[in-house]
């Protein structure tokens, strides 16, 4: 065991000082599946960030009930506490003309004499919170919907519709995310395959005189499959720099648009397990990579 | 090792009929010299024993193993029995000379240090003490022939087989290289070793098996 174990170190060193000794080679093909896998991996930290930035809106569906504008006050808060009544809703705010021009006025800055000259033109508007558990798009139609039975309700404003937009463009970024994934995945293997392909190629004539003095099929592989795991965990370590160097060069701006929304938003980089995710994904694409290429060479 | 060849026939890819029919035996412990023209077909049978090339007629067995049937996963296992000297010295141009002999140790899993001992007196005894660092292409070729003697007997098989091992070596490096091939026998190694060099196989008062077109057809 303690000799298998010391020969497993050598030839990982020996895999390791082959490559060193071709620098320039060697830093191209890490740096080539550094980027592929960096792609995904931006992505993915991304998206990370979408879902933060998506949960928060999903909590704030409201609809917005605008009235006739000849509903009474009496029969505007009646009908507010009609609706919220209802099983499916969790609060009404019933907003008043006068309340809700008063809110106008502070957002839009108009002066008392601006307003008296034009009127009031705002008709009774209440907002309605669905339950949580009414939230989702086929509920919300049903609901709004019912509430746009009532008399007195002149139209129904949805606030949800660009929130569903919105969670729609998120989903279908998760699949190209995947889907990209997996190809650059198969890329990064078929990179690797072919380093190590060339790799036997270069050592042929080392393979057939260890195969005429005895040596086993696993023999002959490991010092490849060493060279295809370093490959893949240097193209890891190179992913995780440019994810980082991504990360930290928008991370100023990225705050700055924040801090106008009045955001605490921050721009995070990849965390530990996500790295070690990375870095195991990657080695195994390299030990199958070079596993494959070597099968090949001395079943050939 | 002893073996034994019944009904072999060789034929090559390309229709050559390289052996015809050969029946022999070499028990274990046996020294003996496998002799003939060009193109006789000695290399042939040495690569049919190896297991480097493959009958298609007859039965081979070397020891326990029938090489005619072997499946490829034990190949491996045979060879480890077997140090094999090809014709041509076929050394990794780009190890030096210790790397060269250490290489079926470093197959068999032996130590480091075990390595460096027996590789150090391998070289003494092929008389290239001075040349451990070198790079096969600094050496002669019959130098690079020692070499690969040496990487051939340094595990101690049990059987030998050697294609022309000297060559490329003036006669009394050749003679010397016979005596440490018999220091071997001595120990116990069967050796067969084909050559045309008969005045250095006269010396030797071994068994002499000639090849005449494919078929063994004088034995002593
Ligand atoms: N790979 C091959 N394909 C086809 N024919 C071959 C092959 N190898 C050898 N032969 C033929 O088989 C015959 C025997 O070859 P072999 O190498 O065994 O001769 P040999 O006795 O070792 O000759 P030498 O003394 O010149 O080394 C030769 O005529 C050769 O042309
Ligand atoms: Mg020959």
């Amino acid at each position: 065991m303690h000799r298998w174990l010391t020969w497993q170190v050598q030839a990982a060193l020996n895999s390791l000082g082959k490559l060193i000794r071709s620098p320039f080679v060697t830093l191209m093909t890490c740096s080539v599946i550094g980027v592929a896998l960096a792609l995904p991996a931006l992505f993915f930290v991304a998206l990370q960030h979408a879902d933060v930035i998506h949960d928060p809106l999903q909590q704030s569906v409201q609809l917005t009930l605008y009235l006739k504008k000849n509903t009474t006050d009496v029969a505007a808060m009646s009908l507010a506490h009609e609706i919220e009544k209802r099983t499916d809703v969790k609060t009404v705010q019933p907003i008043s003309p006068t309340a809700g021009y008063k809110e106008l006025q502070q957002q839009m800055g108009l002066d008392d004499a601006t307003t008296k000259l034009l009127g009031n033109p705002l008709p009774w508007a209440i907002i309605v919170t669905p339950a949580a558990n009414y939230q989702n798009p086929a509920e919300l139609n049903q609901l709004s919907q019912s509430l746009k039975q009532f008399q007195s309700v002149d139209s129904i404003q949805l606030d949800r519709i660009w929130a569903e937009q919105m969670a729609t463009l998120i989903r279908l970024a998760h699949r190209i995310t995947e889907a990209l994934s997996v190809l650059l995945a198969a890329a990064v293997l078929l990179i690797i395959n072919n380093s190590i392909r060339s790799a036997t190629e270069h050592h042929q004539e080392e393979i057939k005189l260890i195969q005429l003095i005895g040596g086993t099929p696993g023999f002959i592989r490991r010092p490849f499959l060493y060279t295809g795991i370093i490959y893949g965990v240097a193209g890891a370590v190179i992913a995780w720099l440019l994810v980082t160097l991504f990360v930290f060069v928008l991370q100023e701006p990225i705050q700055h648009l924040a801090s106008l929304y009045d955001s605490d938003f921050h721009l995070h980089g990849m965390n530990m397990s996500q790295f070690l995710i990375l870095l195991l994904v990657s080695s195994g694409l390299g030990f199958l990579g070079s596993f494959l290429a070597v099968a090949r060479k001395l079943s050939g | 090792m002893n073996i034994t060849l019944r009904h072999v026939s060789k034929r090559y890819p390309n229709g050559y009929l390289a052996l015809d029919n050969v029946n022999f035996e070499l028990t274990a412990g046996e020294f003996a010299f496998l002799t003939g023209h060009s193109g006789a077909g000695k290399s042939t049978l040495l690569k049919l024993i190896a297991g480097i090339e493959f009958a298609n007629q007859g039965q081979i067995r070397v020891g326990n193993y029938d090489v005619t049937t072997l499946k490829s996963r034990h190949i491996p296992f045979l060879r480890r029995q077997i140090g094999i000297i090809l014709q041509t010295p076929n050394l990794l141009m780009d190890r030096p000379v210790f790397d060269n002999i250490a290489l079926p140790m470093v197959i068999a899993n032996a130590s480091y240090r075990e390595i460096q001992s027996r590789v150090r007196a391998m070289l003494a005894k092929v008389d290239l003490q001075h040349k451990e660092k070198c790079y096969p292409y600094e050496l002669s070729t019959g130098e690079q022939q020692r070499v690969s003697i040496a990487r051939a007997i340094i595990n101690k098989p049990s059987l030998l087989l050697a294609d022309e091992p000297t060559g490329n070596l003036d006669p009394k490096l050749a003679a010397e290289m016979m005596h440490l091939f018999q220091q071997f026998n001595d120990l116990g190694m069967s050796i067969l070793i084909a050559s045309h060099d008969l005045a250095l196989i006269n010396q030797c008062h071994h068994r002499i098996l000639t090849l005449t077109q494919g078929t063994v057809c004088t034995d002593g």
